[in-house]
C-alpha cells in the first residue's frame, strides 16, 4: 500500500505543536513534509531538532512573513501580478522544492498559504485547515468584505480547495463560514512518546517555580485597542499579592509596559506556554487574562481543567476584536458548553475578588 | 340623689397633674347642677391619684375617684361608665377643658328633643402656635344622619358629644388606641336621634409630643379601629361609612400618619369592593384618589427572623413589641433544618458550620415564600421601617462599597428574591466559597441592574430601592434610620458608626454644600467623575445623575428651616439689589 503524501504548514508554536501531533494521530501513516515558516518567532532554532526526530518526511523551512505582509492588504493589480510570481516566490523563499501531495494542512489563510492552494489548484489536493486557536472558531477569512484577497481571482481559489476545518473542539465553532468541522484528537499528556518528542523539539527545560496566579497579556496596544488591561492587572495584583502574581507579556506589544510600571516581576521562563501546559501540574497555577487564546490551549488542546479566570466581561474597550460580538458568544459558548469547573468569569470586580481569594490569593 | 343626676361627666385620668385641676375645675363650674364627675385613675404615677382624692374629699357628694391599673383611655371610660348614675354620659379628657354652659345645653337639647346622643362644636387649641380654630360638626341645627356621617365633622370624637346611659348597657370601649374611632362613629349610626347645639363647646388644646401627635407603634390600631368603624355601623349607612372611612384614610395616608400608609393600604385592599363601588368616593374629585393607592403592592407585614443556635435578643423582642405590634415574627431556628431539602451550597454550608450562610438562605426562602421583612437577630429597628413596606422591593448600602444583608425585605415571590434564592443552587463563586449574601447581592444587582456602588440612594429598574447605610446600618441622626446593627453596649446619647461611613458621610455634607454653592451662583458644576470602575455609567448617565443629585441637594437646603426662616431676608436681599 503506498501512504499518502501530506504537506503541513506551521507559522507558530503551536501550530508546530499540533503538527507534530497529528503526524502522530491522524496522518500516521502518512508520509508528511513539514514547512515551517518564518512567521514562528525563533524558527531556526527548532529546525535541526525537528529533522533529528525523523517524525517528518522532510522539513522544509520558508520565509513567508514578507510575502504575507506585502499581498495582506494589497490591491487587485499586486495580488495579480504577485499569483503570477508563484513559481518564482516558491523557488526562492522555500528550501526545498516542493512534493505532490494529496492533502495540504494549513492554519492560517495567509496570501502564501492562498498560493499554494493556486499551485496544487489542478491537482487532486485536499485543503485542511487546521485549528489555530479560538479564531478558527470564530472568523470567518474568505468572506468576500473582509479583505480585498478574498474578492481576487486567484487569491480566492482557496475557497475550492479547503475540504474540512480540524477542531479540537468542532461543536464550538460559530464561524458561518459553511465549512465542515470535523474533530482533531486532543494531545494525551500522558502519551510520554509524544510529550519527549515535542520536548526535545523544543528543548524543553522545567523552568523554577513560577508564580502562582499568571496574567497573560494581550496584544491590545500593539493593536491600538485602548483599554482598562492595565488597571486589571492592577486589581489583580492587589489581589493576589505582588509575590504571587506574575504578568507574561505579549510578544507583540512594543513595550512591557506591566513591568515598567512596577504591576510584575520580568517574566523569564523561555519555554512556549503550550510546552508549560504539556509538563507541568497547570492544576496549582491560577491563569488570568482578559481573552487570550492561550489561556483556552490548556482546556482544548489537552483537556486540561486548570483553574483559569477570564476578565473579558470586565474589560472596558472599543472592542475585545474585529469580530467582538462573535468572540463574545463563542467565549461565552466555550463557558457553558465546554468550561471546567475552574473556569471563571467574573462579571464584577467584587466577583473578581472574590474568585482570586477562593483561589489562593490575598491580600499582602 | 341617683335620680336627680342628669349627666355623669367621666374624666380618665393618666399623668396629667398639670392640666388636671383645670379640667374638673372646668367641669365643676358647668351650670348643670344635676351633674356628678367620676375621675377614673388609670394607674398614674405622678401627682394626679393624690389631685383626684383631694377632689373627692372636697366634694364627697357629686366626685367619686376609682382608681385602677393602667390599662387605656377606653377601659378606663368603661370603669366610668359602669359607675355613672346619670341619664346621660359625658366624656372630657383630663388636659381639655369645657365651657361653663356645655352640659346644660346639651342636656336640655336631649331632653326636649328626646335624643340618645346630642353634640356640639369643638375649638381646638393649637398649645405651640398658640393660635385656635373652631371645627363646627354639621352645618344645620337639624341633622340629616346620612350627610352628617358623609360629611360632617367630629364624628369619631366621644369629648363632644352627650349620650344616653343606656346606650352604654350594649356598648363598650375596646382596649386600643383609637378606641374613639372604633366606637363612636358606628354609635352614630345606630342612635338616629342626634341633637345638635352649633356651639364650641368643648376646648381641645393639642400639644406637640403627645400620643396623638407623636407615631408610635401602637398607632397601627387605627386600621382595626376604621376596621371596627365599618363592619360595626348600620349597614343601612355603609354607603356614608365606607366614605367617611375614605376621608379620613386619605387624610392619615397623605398628611397625619404617613408612617402608616402601608397599613392604610391594607385595610384598603381588604374592603376593596367597597370603596371602589362607593358613589360618593366617585364623585369626589380629592377623595377618589385614594383608589390610586389600591394598585401599590405592599410588603406584607412579616417580620422575618432567622436564628440558628442563638436565641432572639429580647431588646429585639421588646423593640418589635413595641414598634411594630401587629406585625407577624416569622421566627426560624434550627429545627427548620429538619425538615426540607436544600441546595448542596447550604447543606455544605451547615455541615462545615457555617451557619450564618444557611441563615441567610432560609430567611429569603422565608422571604419569597411569605413576603416582609428580613431583620436579622443583631439588628435593632424602629418605627421608620414601617415606611419601607412601601417598596415592592428595598436593601440597603452598610458603607460606600457594601450592601448590608441584616435587613431587607420585599412583597411575596418577588422574582428578584427567586433568583436570589435560585442562586444557592448553582456552581458559581459564591457558594464555593459560602460568601455572605451581602456580597451575593451587591454582585447580582450589579449585573442585572446596574447598582453603583457609591454607598447613595438608588432607584434601580423602577422598583428596587437601594438606600443609604444612614437608613439600614447606622443611625446618623438625620431622621432616616429605619434600622441599625447592634455593636456591643454603647452608652446612651452616643452611636457606633463604621469609620468608612464617617468618612464618606463627611464627605456627602461637604459635596452637596459645593454642589449648591455652585448651583446658586449658575456655575456648571465641577464634580470629580467617580473613579474608573469595571462597569462605569456612560457620560449620559452620569449627567443625569449629576442633576438628580443637584436637585436633590437642592431641595434639602431650601426645604431646611434655616432657609425657610431666612427667606424674607433674601427677599429683602433682592429688593435692594443684594444676593443674600
Amino acid at each position: 500500500m503506498i501512504s499518502e503524501k501530506v504537506l503541513v504548514v506551521a507559522n507558530s508554536v503551536y501550530q508546530l505543536l499540533t503538527a507534530v501531533h497529528m503526524k502522530s494521530s491522524i496522518l500516521y501513516n502518512c508520509e508528511v513534509d513539514l514547512l515551517v515558516t518564518d512567521v514562528m518567532p525563533g524558527m531556526e532554532d527548532f529546525i535541526p531538532r525537528l529533522k533529528d526526530t525523523g517524525v517528518f518526511r522532510r522539513v522544509l523551512t520558508g520565509h513567508t512573513m514578507e510575502i504575507n505582509k506585502k499581498y495582506a492588504g494589497a490591491g487587485e493589480q499586486a495580488l495579480t501580478e504577485g499569483f503570477r510570481e508563484i513559481p518564482e516566490i516558491f523557488r526562492c523563499q522555500l528550501s526545498d522544492q516542493l512534493d505532490s501531495y494529496s492533502q495540504v494542512y494549513f492554519a492560517n489563510f495567509d496570501p502564501f498559504t492562498r498560493m499554494l492552494a493556486c499551485r496544487y489548484y489542478y491537482d487532486d489536493c485536499d485543503f485542511m485547515w487546521y485549528e489555530d486557536g479560538f479564531s478558527s472558531y470564530v472568523i470567518d477569512y474568505l468572506r468576500e468584505d473582509r479583505a480585498p484577497i478574498n474578492r481576487h481571482a486567484e487569491g480566492r481559489k482557496i475557497r475550492d480547495k479547503v475540504r474540512a476545518v480540524l477542531l479540537y473542539e468542532p461543536h464550538l465553532a460559530m464561524r458561518g463560514d459553511g465549512l465542515p468541522n470535523r474533530a482533531l484528537p486532543k494531545i494525551q499528556r500522558e502519551n510520554q512518546g509524544l510529550k519527549e518528542e515535542l520536548n526535545y523539539i523544543f528543548d524543553y527545560h522545567p523552568p523554577e517555580k513560577e508564580a502562582s496566579f499568571i496574567f497573560l497579556e494581550q496584544s491590545f496596544r500593539a493593536e491600538g485597542i485602548k483599554s482598562n488591561d492595565l488597571e486589571l492587572m492592577k486589581e489583580c495584583r492587589q489581589i493576589v499579592g505582588a509575590g504571587k502574581f506574575l504578568v507574561k507579556p505579549h510578544p507583540r506589544n512594543p513595550e512591557n509596559l506591566p513591568l515598567q510600571m512596577g504591576l510584575t516581576r520580568r517574566y523569564m521562563v523561555q519555554a512556549p506556554w503550550e510546552l508549560l501546559l504539556l509538563n507541568e501540574d497547570a492544576r496549582e497555577q491560577t491563569v488570568i487574562t482578559v481573552c487570550s487564546n492561550a489561556a483556552l490551549t490548556g482546556r482544548l488542546v489537552f483537556g486540561l481543567d486548570m483553574p483559569t479566570v477570564m476578565l473579558y466581561r470586565l474589560f472596558e474597550g472599543k472592542v475585545l476584536w474585529k469580530e467582538d460580538a462573535i468572540l463574545k458568544r463563542y467565549l461565552e459558548k466555550f463557558r457553558r458548553q465546554f468550561a471546567g469547573k475552574n473556569y471563571y468569569v467574573p462579571e464584577t470586580v467584587y466577583e473578581l475578588r472574590h474568585v482570586l481569594e477562593y483561589l489562593g490569593g490575598r491580600h499582602d | 340623689m341617683t335620680n336627680q343626676i342628669k349627666v355623669s361627666v367621666i374624666i380618665p385620668v393618666y399623668q396629667v397633674e398639670s392640666y388636671l385641676e383645670r379640667a374638673v375645675d372646668s367641669v365643676l363650674a358647668q351650670t348643670l347642677e344635676e351633674k356628678e364627675i367620676i375621675l377614673v385613675d388609670d394607674g398614674s404615677w405622678d401627682s394626679s391619684p393624690d389631685i383626684c382624692d383631694r377632689y373627692a374629699r372636697d366634694y364627697p357628694e357629686m366626685i367619686q375617684v376609682v382608681h385602677k391599673e393602667n390599662q387605656g383611655l377606653g377601659m378606663a371610660r368603661n370603669t366610668g361608665v359602669e359607675l355613672a348614675r346619670g341619664e346621660y354620659v359625658a366624656f372630657i379628657d383630663s388636659d381639655d377643658t369645657v365651657e361653663p354652659e356645655m352640659y346644660e345645653e346639651l342636656y336640655t337639647k336631649a331632653a326636649e328633643e328626646d335624643c340618645d346622643i346630642v353634640m356640639c362644636d369643638v375649638q381646638i387649641h393649637y398649645v405651640e402656635e398658640n393660635r385656635s380654630t373652631v371645627v363646627r360638626s354639621y352645618p344645620s341645627v337639624q341633622v340629616d344622619l346620612s350627610d352628617y356621617i358623609a360629611n360632617g365633622n367630629n364624628i369619631t370624637y366621644s369629648v363632644n358629644k352627650l349620650f344616653r346611659r343606656e346606650i352604654w348597657d350594649h356598648n363598650r370601649y375596646e382596649k386600643m388606641l383609637f378606641e374613639d374611632i372604633a366606637l363612636i362613629p358606628a354609635l352614630m349610626t345606630k342612635y338616629p336621634r342626634i341633637g345638635y347645639v352649633p356651639k364650641p363647646f368643648y376646648n381641645y388644646y393639642r400639644r406637640p409630643n403627645t400620643i396623638s401627635t407623636t407615631p408610635v407603634g401602637d398607632m397601627v390600631d387605627i386600621t382595626d379601629a376604621f376596621r371596627r368603624y365599618i363592619d360595626n355601623s348600620n349597614p343601612a349607612y355603609r354607603e356614608e361609612v365606607v366614605y367617611c372611612t375614605a376621608k379620613q384614610l386619605y387624610w392619615n395616608m397623605t398628611q397625619s400618619r404617613v408612617l402608616f400608609q402601608a397599613d392604610f393600604i391594607d385595610l384598603l385592599k381588604e374592603y376593596k369592593k367597597d370603596f371602589l363601588l362607593n358613589r360618593y368616593i366617585a364623585g369626589d374629585g380629592k377623595i377618589k384618589r385614594i383608589l390610586d393607592f389600591l394598585e401599590k403592592e405592599v410588603i406584607p407585614d412579616n417580620l422575618i427572623c432567622v436564628h440558628f443556635h442563638r436565641r432572639i435578643p429580647e431588646e429585639y423582642l421588646e423593640e418589635i413589641r413595641r414598634d411594630f405590634p401587629k406585625a407577624v415574627l416569622l421566627e426560624a431556628d434550627e429545627r427548620v433544618l429538619t425538615n426540607g431539602m436544600f441546595p448542596e451550597s447550604v447543606s455544605r454550608a451547615l455541615a462545615e458550620g457555617h451557619l450564618s450562610f444557611a441563615e441567610e438562605y432560609m430567611a429569603l426562602k422565608l422571604l419569597y415564600e411569605q413576603g416582609g421583612i428580613v431583620l436579622f437577630p443583631d439588628m435593632r429597628a424602629n418605627l421608620n421601617l414601617k415606611k419601607l413596606r412601601l417598596n415592592p422591593i428595598f436593601f440597603g448600602f452598610e458603607d460606600q462599597e457594601d450592601l448590608t444583608a441584616g435587613c431587607f425585605g420585599a412583597v411575596k415571590g418577588h422574582y428578584v428574591i427567586q433568583a436570589l434564592l435560585d442562586s444557592y443552587g448553582e456552581d458559581n463563586i459564591f457558594n464555593r466559597a459560602l460568601l455572605p449574601l451581602k456580597d451575593r447581592l451587591r454582585d447580582f444587582l450589579i449585573r442585572h441592574f446596574r447598582l453603583r456602588v457609591n454607598g447613595r440612594k438608588q432607584l434601580l429598574k423602577k422598583e428596587i430601592q437601594v438606600y443609604l447605610p444612614s437608613v439600614l446600618a447606622y443611625d446618623m441622626k438625620d431622621g432616616d434610620n429605619c434600622c441599625k446593627r447592634k455593636i456591643g453596649d454603647i452608652p446612651e446619647g452616643y452611636e457606633a458608626v463604621s469609620g468608612k461611613v464617617l468618612a464618606m458621610w463627611s464627605n456627602r455634607i461637604l459635596e452637596n454644600w459645593n454642589l449648591y454653592k455652585r448651583e446658586l451662583d449658575g456655575k456648571p458644576p465641577a464634580v470629580s467623575k467617580p473613579a474608573a470602575k469595571p462597569d462605569p455609567a456612560s457620560s449620559s448617565n452620569f449627567r443625569q445623575e449629576l442633576d438628580a443629585r443637584i436637585q436633590e441637594v437642592v431641595e434639602t437646603y431650601e426645604n431646611s428651616t434655616c432657609w425657610k426662616l431666612t427667606k424674607p431676608l433674601r427677599m429683602l436681599a433682592k429688593l435692594f439689589g443684594k444676593k443674600a
